[in-house]
């Protein structure tokens, strides 16, 4: 699964340590996400959408 | 999603020390009122609440000094389950391996070393599965 997490987390200045506590994760499971290694479940992945103020999750997983 | 779990090893770490403190004191009690020679198993049981105390101030200490918060996501509860599950089936292949040597030729083991090689295999097994895993997910 590919992912935007890392540009949009940039646009909206936000470290990977401060995203990981919003969607209360540790900082590993950001870092395995933006390198597309994990794949999160659907409310994960729903509230890393919702952290980066996007309205669909497709905007930030995209599946290949 | 499973429940983000979070643990403060730094402020469990007075708990470990009291626990730690509380065995070396019951263990040098025993030791001065002259029931040292109690035993538990194949060990002196002062000796055995030593040994419990030491490691737990071991752990305490390390904790207190190099602990911190830890998160169990999603994907760390991912990690260990893939871990475990790899560990068990690599002590069910050892278990078979080891019967089916049995039958070829009887063997005669001691219940206390092979205890403690299992134990500790298993711990060293989980870690380097954990670690392994966690370089791939």
């Amino acid at each position: 699964m590919e992912t935007k997490i890392t540009e949009l987390r940039k646009k909206l200045k936000i470290t990977q340590q401060e995203l990981a506590d919003i969607v209360d994760v540790s900082r590993q499971t950001i870092v395995s996400l933006e390198q597309g290694r994990y794949n999160p479940s659907l409310e994960l992945a729903h509230k890393i959408s919702k952290a980066l103020k996007q309205n669909q999750i497709e905007k930030v997983f995209l599946l290949k | 999603m499973t429940k983000t779990k979070t643990f403060n090893t730094k402020e469990q770490a007075k708990w470990k020390f009291v626990f730690a403190i509380s065995f070396l004191i019951l263990a040098t009690v025993l030791e001065v009122s002259g029931y040292g020679n109690l035993r538990l198993g194949q060990m002196y049981f002062s000796a055995w609440l030593y040994m419990v105390g030491i490691i737990a101030l071991i752990i305490a200490i390390k904790n207190h000094f190099y602990g911190g918060e830890i998160k169990y996501d999603e994907r760390t509860q991912l990690l260990m389950l893939k871990a475990s599950k790899k560990t068990f089936a690599i002590l069910i292949y050892v278990a078979i391996g080891l019967m089916f040597m049995g039958t070829i030729n009887p063997m005669k083991v001691d219940l206390m070393t092979i205890a403690s090689v299992v134990l500790f295999s298993i711990i060293i097994m989980y870690k380097f599965f954990y670690w392994r895993l966690s370089k791939k997910f």
